[in-house]
């Protein structure tokens, strides 16, 4: 069986028709670049990533005062020199969150720890902390209101946007948000990881977002997983602690849009 | 073809269809990765690289489910079907890393088992809410059977027409993966484009299976005449080019009736190698050849040629007038037929078989 016909294509003969020779050769280019013009309209067309950071690999000290609420930070005297930020939300390996109870414990104590940069460009960073790297260095209690600035309440808002994690927003996985995203927010979120509810520029102006926290200032996190990822408003009253907005609402109030 | 399993059945062909595949791939995740980090060099490494996977890997498919009918409606595709398993192992190897990607980004590091978490960590109870990653996650599984089951081995021991059922849930995997492109990435992803592309893919693949299949529903419609005997009258001797076949509905089972010098034979027109249609083959070297793999039957004896093994059921065939007769009733596989002869015009015509 080793013989072909002129014009038959028969894949195991020892050489195709000249028809399907020449039909291939100008075939074959044509889909390659096909596709290579997909891959690139498909890569342009994303519009979901954002300048943020994940310094992976980089484990660095930082000594601050550990504040416990409204969520785990660490407040440095001077601003953080990649991001510029002076709060350093915290948070810990993987999708889970800093240890409240330590963070309890250490409220407004001088430590050092050492962990990995998340930044973005407005500045907002969080800090995933090594396992046991916290030391307490604190001789006394530091002022921390002097360190973080006067809360200035902004008064009642309503607020639409999308319930994202902090950590994956800040920087961990650029894009770290809507749907695709959805599992690994809810993850992240029961985790212990802070939620923040995004809220969307409209007109090009920039996005915002909000630490979100109950009424009473508590941290939240299961509460609010059915809502993660999805468009939701928000009724609460906003206040600014130096650099964060903190939207304090109850979670049994939020809406679906 | 080939007698004895071996991993892959290489030829020059094969090797020269897969090095184009390979740089095809390779070169669509390099442009995919370039270009978006071009756009955001921020942009997270492994989610740019399991969106690459991901929109190559539908790519792949819908140019696997094109490939089927363009080689029904011209044979000039039929050389990217020849090799299509190797095309769909490594779509099915590409959707893998895609959702190995993602399994380790966003459901890896909970307290949550992977598992669990793919299939039911995105479900909710709200609008908006509706779970995308369990249709990829059966989808791949699907691509994964296909991919498991594509060598002549799988083929041979399930037997022809298990193994294209088998294989035809690529259809299922193909609607599980709309379900989730749409309810997934294009839920953020919001550039019309990507909708349109998806559309378009869609679009496409549906309408080269509606003209092929449209076609042979028209040569199904074509009812042969009784002929008495059991025999129906397919074709005037002259329809048939020498050396190819013309294919009728015989007895509710489609035949593909030869002409090879001055003799006509009738077998199934399903190859045994993955039931390609013989009826759009050629006799190459004495034998009937099938258009999509090349195996090979005696016309008479519907078997393939030692040291082969497949065998074809035949038919009883008859040249009356210059009129084809086919009889309804097929022999066992592999039974010997003898021929009609054609006679010259001014005869009236031999009879051939039972």
């Amino acid at each position: 069986m080793s013989g072909g016909s002129d014009d038959f294509f028969i894949g195991w003969a020892p050489s195709a028709p000249m028809r399907d020779r020449r039909f291939l050769r100008r075939v074959a280019p044509l889909g390659l670049v096909a596709l290579l013009a997909i891959a690139a309209l498909f890569a342009g067309w994303q519009r979901t990533p954002r300048r943020a950071w994940f310094d992976f690999g980089e484990l660095r000290s930082y000594r601050g005062v550990l504040v416990a609420d409204p969520v785990p930070m660490l407040v440095l005297a001077a601003p953080e020199p990649t991001s510029g930020a002076r709060v350093l939300l915290l948070c810990a390996e993987w999708k889970f969150g800093f240890d409240a109870a330590l963070a309890k414990r250490l409220h407004l104590r001088e430590v050092e720890l050492r962990g990995t940069l998340i930044h973005d460009a407005d500045g907002q960073a969080m800090v995933e902390v090594a396992a046991g790297s916290v030391a307490d260095v604190g001789d006394g209690q530091p002022d921390a209101e002097r360190l973080l600035g006067a809360t200035e309440d902004l008064g009642e808002q309503v607020l639409r946007g999308e319930i994202v994690d902090s950590k994956c927003y800040l920087g961990v996985m650029n894009p770290g948000v809507l749907k695709p995203h959805r599992a690994c927010a809810i993850h992240c979120i029961r985790g212990g990881i802070p939620p923040i509810l995004l809220v969307r520029g409209t007109d090009g102006s920039p996005a915002e977002h909000y630490l979100l926290v109950g009424a009473d200032g508590a941290a939240i996190h299961a509460q609010v997983l059915d809502l993660v990822a999805v468009p939701v408003e928000i009724r609460g009253r906003v206040e600014r602690i130096g650099a964060l907005r903190v939207l304090r609402a109850d979670p049994a109030s939020y809406r679906l849009l | 073809m080939s007698h004895s399993y071996r991993a892959v059945g290489w030829n020059g062909f094969k090797r020269r269809y897969d090095a184009v595949l390979a740089a095809a791939i390779v070169g669509y995740l390099t442009v995919f990765m370039a270009v978006s980090f071009a756009v955001e060099p921020s942009a997270t490494e492994e989610i740019m690289l399991l969106r690459g996977t991901g929109t190559a890997a539908i790519v792949l498919l819908h140019v696997i489910l094109c490939i089927g009918p363009l080689a029904r409606l011209s044979p000039r595709f039929l050389p990217l079907l020849y090799n299509r398993r190797h095309l769909g192992v490594a779509t099915f190897l590409v959707a893998l890393l895609h959702g190995a990607l993602a399994t380790l980004t966003y459901h890896f590091g909970s307290d949550v088992n992977v598992f669990v978490s793919i299939l039911v960590t995105d479900a909710g109870a709200t609008r908006g809410s509706f779970p995308f990653q369990a249709f990829g996650f059966a989808a791949l599984l699907i691509l994964f059977v296909m991919a498991a089951t594509s060598h002549d081995f799988w083929l041979r021991n399930l037997t022809a027409p298990v193994w294209k059922a088998l294989h035809m849930s690529v259809y299922v995997a193909y609607a599980l993966l709309l379900v989730h492109v749409s309810f997934g990435v294009l839920q953020s992803e919001l550039h019309p484009g990507n909708v349109a592309a998806l559309a378009v893919g869609f679009a496409t693949v549906t309408a080269l299976h509606g003209f092929a299949g449209a076609r042979e529903v028209r040569r199904d419609a074509v009812v042969p005449a009784d002929a008495g005997d059991g025999f129906v009258r397919v074709c005037d001797v002259a329809d048939i080019p020498d050396g190819r076949a013309k294919i009728a509905l015989v007895g509710g089972e489609r035949v593909a009736v030869f002409r090879y010098g001055g003799l006509v034979s009738a077998v199934s027109n399903a190859c045994q190698h993955q039931n390609g249609p013989l009826g759009e083959g050629r006799i190459v070297d004495g034998c009937i050849t099938c258009p999509w793999h090349g195996y090979q039957y005696d016309p008479a004896s519907g078997a393939a040629p030692a040291p082969f093994t497949e065998k074809l059921p035949t038919f009883a065939v008859r040249v009356v007038g210059g009129v084809v007769h086919v009889h309804r009733t097929p022999h066992p596989a592999g039974t010997r037929v003898e021929p009609a002869r054609i006679e010259p015009p001014d005869t009236s015509g031999v009879e051939g078989g039972r």
